[in-house]
């Protein structure tokens, strides 16, 4: 059996487009800081680092993670890196988990940043994923990856335009109460189908930013935590998996997994039920922070997440479901991917917010009484998929 | 109880033709990592892997690994810091007992560098350096490497190798023979908590540690990093005296001086004859120690192997992973 693990400390600093204050080792220290605080630990305290960062180009420097060791104190500590695109920060928690589960460490700090806004040309380094000789030529980007996708979630399941802005509306309300997030303004349906076209059918109004700042959270072994007398938010469960590494693989009477779903992302989420014993999702699941840049990638991560039947999301997003007083899990309380993205921590903020919701310390975005939170990420070429669920309490988690 | 885990079968494979496609390479190597481990891949459960993006020339490097290496409807996690680090997570993962949970309980660890796709190493090199001080110095492994063995030969004497007139310095005082050579390469391990009765080595302990990323902030007479992934790793395996209770060791050399030094922190005396040199200029290069010393257990049942791997400017983080009989 593993050792119990949760998340007792977070920290995140407020995202923006820029920050010319500060280098990128000192971002990482900023977040890292305020999360060892929020935990009641210093860094002699810390026994090992997951540093969470996703492509080099990004930050201009070839393994950055090293040119931090100093900023974070964490000289002479067992330090790794973990790489899984958008999926990375989720990715960093789960080691990090592994690092405590395994019995050899008490307290294991995630700490990074992304300066996504600031690396000149995010999609054209995001281009360079696909391989040099046969899809990179396209053009693939992130935006335009994920263009085909909902454009097949349309024909799969009849959605449309409106169906997606309706996803940044309810997002960009529920961003107006976080204070961490980056886009915060309110803005309408209209509005959002106004704004200019990037790949259609995203538009603008449809898009995450490019967000520049840092997060962390500590994780800590059950009998650290009980000895210091902290609160946690337990990792019940968590699953990874794969889908294939060709676009053209995802369409068409041979494919691996159709590009409109996210049928790979459901098998990370059912492994991650497994573990936590969760049987009836939308029953059971209070809160979902979920990984979705673009508003048309959010109905579909609902439905793998099993919240819905697969199709029905757009529907019940329509119907005012997965907001506050939906009567369902609030989908991403703090905004999601879609007004914040700093893509090393993204899913790093995730897992933070989860656990801050389960342990009611969410400020003007709690859910009431929210005991049980899932957490998505998405990475690569929608191709890393890493799933957690986190609660309040080690009983079983009630039907 | 944490379970104990085992290696059942490594593989590492120097590849001659650069014109072969990395999937290609990357499919045969999984395939014969898993076949010196007498399974196949319905029998794996997660996989971890290291690759390095400027080496390479690809963004997220690790993405393409997934059809070959098997990853695709699978747990798959990427490990860019250090090869070894695939090693280490992957081992992590057994030992926090996710089989246990229905997670799986055999992990399939790669690595792989395959520099002739990119640009001149060098050149990426130049870009792992910090771009305010580092970079514009111009700071390469080679020179790290260099500062490192004048420093070490100042505090120890003079360890200049019999070729040094004719190879020419490099890096002062490091020749060309001095320093690793570059190759692609590839190679894999299989962990499991459930060998059955195959041949296996077990992990006794393992550490691994980073130190400073300043070269001036070092005290580079030592690989500090390396001594202090050693001393988690002797101590997890009850090991009090490495000369003694080593058998036989696969360390990575930076140089032909820092392979002295990197004897010295693991409390083990200068290899006598010194071992022939891999082409270790290259990220994969501690994988592959790691893999040796775990074959090399594998092959000798009784023994207790060391595998010691470097990475960074001048061996900046470390790992350590002690091989032997079942705990």
């Amino acid at each position: 059996m593993s050792l119990n693990a949760g998340i007792v400390g977070v920290g995140q600093t407020p995202f923006v487009s820029r920050r010319t204050d500060v280098t990128y080792p000192e971002l990482v220290r900023e977040a890292a800081v305020i999360a060892m605080a929020d935990a009641g630990v210093t860094m002699a305290e810390v026994d090992a680092v997951v540093f969470p960062l996703a492509p080099d180009a990004l930050i201009g420097v070839g393994n950055g993670e090293r040119w931090c060791v100093e900023a974070l104190g964490a000289t002479g500590k067992p330090f790794l890196r973990v790489n899984n695109g958008g999926a990375t920060g989720m990715t960093a928690v789960q080691a990090a988990y592994l690092h405590v589960a395994s019995g050899l460490f008490d307290v294991v700090l995630v700490a990074g940043a992304d300066r996504v806004s600031e690396s000149g040309s995010a999609q054209s380094v995001l281009n360079k994923m696909w391989d040099v000789a046969y899809e990179r030529p396209y053009p693939l980007n992130t935006i335009t990856m994920l263009a085909l996708s909902a454009v097949r979630y349309m024909h799969l399941h009849g959605a449309d335009e409106r169906d997606f802005a309706r996803v940044t509306v309810k997002n960009r309300r529920h961003a107006a109460r976080n204070p961490f997030a980056h886009l915060r303004t309110p803005i309408t349906e209209d509005e959002v189908l106004a704004t200019r076209v990037l790949s259609w059918p995203i538009k603008l109004g449809d898009a995450c930013p490019s967000s520049t700042g840092g997060a962390a959270v500590v994780l800590m072994s059950e009998r650290a935590a009980r000895e210091r007398g902290l609160d946690a938010a337990w990792i019940r469960g968590l699953g990874q998996n794969c889908e294939t590494f060709w676009m053209n693989d995802r369409v068409g009477p041979r494919t691996l997994g159709d590009h409109g779903d996210a049928d790979a992302l459901a098998v990370a989420f059912d492994r991650a039920y497994a573990m936590a014993g969760i049987t009836d999702p939308a029953a059971q699941v209070d809160v979902a922070e979920i990984y979705a840049p673009f508003s048309s990638v959010e109905p579909h991560v609902i439905e793998a997440a099993g919240l819905c039947p697969k199709g029905t999301a757009t529907a019940r997003l329509a119907d005012g479901a997965f907001t506050f007083g939906g009567g369902t899990a609030v989908v991403n309380p703090s905004g999601g991917v879609l007004c914040t993205n700093p893509i090393a921590v993204t899913g790093v903020v995730r897992a933070a917010e989860a656990a801050l919701q389960v342990l009611g310390r969410a400020g003007d975005r709690q859910v009431p009484d929210a005991s049980v939170a899932i957490a998505s990420a998405i990475g690569g070429d929608h191709q890393f998929y890493a799933t957690l669920v986190v609660a309040d309490h080690l009983e079983g988690i009630p039907s | 109880m944490n379970p104990a885990v085992a290696v059942v079968g490594t593989h590492v494979s120097y590849l001659d033709d650069p014109d072969r496609n990395l999937e290609e390479v990357l499919f045969e190597a999984s395939n014969a990592t898993l076949a010196a481990a007498g399974i196949t891949m319905d029998d794996v459960d997660a996989i971890v892997v290291s690759c390095t993006d400027q080496v390479d020339g690809r963004v997220i490097e690790g993405m393409v690994a997934a059809g070959p290496t098997g990853g695709v409807g699978r747990d798959l996690t990427i490990t860019p810091s250090a090869s070894e680090h695939a090693f280490v997570l992957g081992y992590l993962r057994l030992l926090a007992g996710l089989g246990s949970t229905g997670l799986g309980s055999t992990v399939l660890t790669m690595s792989w560098s395959k520099p002739s796709e990119g640009v001149d190493p060098r050149h990426a090199e130049l870009v792992m350096a910090e771009p305010f001080l580092l970079r514009p110095l111009g700071m390469n492994l080679a020179i790290a490497a260099g500062l490192q063995a004048s420093a070490y030969q100042a505090a120890h004497g003079g360890v200049a190798g019999p070729d040094a007139p004719a190879a020419g310095v490099v890096a002062w005082p490091l020749t060309r023979a001095d320093l690793p050579g570059s190759a692609d390469v590839v190679a894999g391990a299989v962990l499991t908590t459930e060998p059955g009765d195959r041949p296996a080595t077990w992990i006794r302990g393992a550490g691994w540690a980073s130190d400073r990323y300043e070269l001036g902030e070092r005290d580079l007479t030592r690989l500090a990093a390396l001594g202090t992934a050693a001393d988690t790793a002797y101590r997890a395996a009850g090991i009090t005296d490495p000369a003694a209770a080593v058998d036989h060791a696969e360390v990575q050399r930076l140089s032909r001086v820092g392979l002295l030094a990197a004897y010295r922190e693991l409390g083990l005396p200068p290899p006598d004859p010194e071992p022939e040199p891999l082409p270790e200029g290259v990220p994969a290069a501690g994988f592959v120690r790691l893999a040796r010393a775990a074959a090399h257990g594998i092959a000798h049942p009784g023994t207790t192997t060391v595998g010691a791997a470097l990475h960074g400017f001048a061996g900046q983080g470390a790992a350590v992973v002690v091989f032997g009989g079942r705990p």
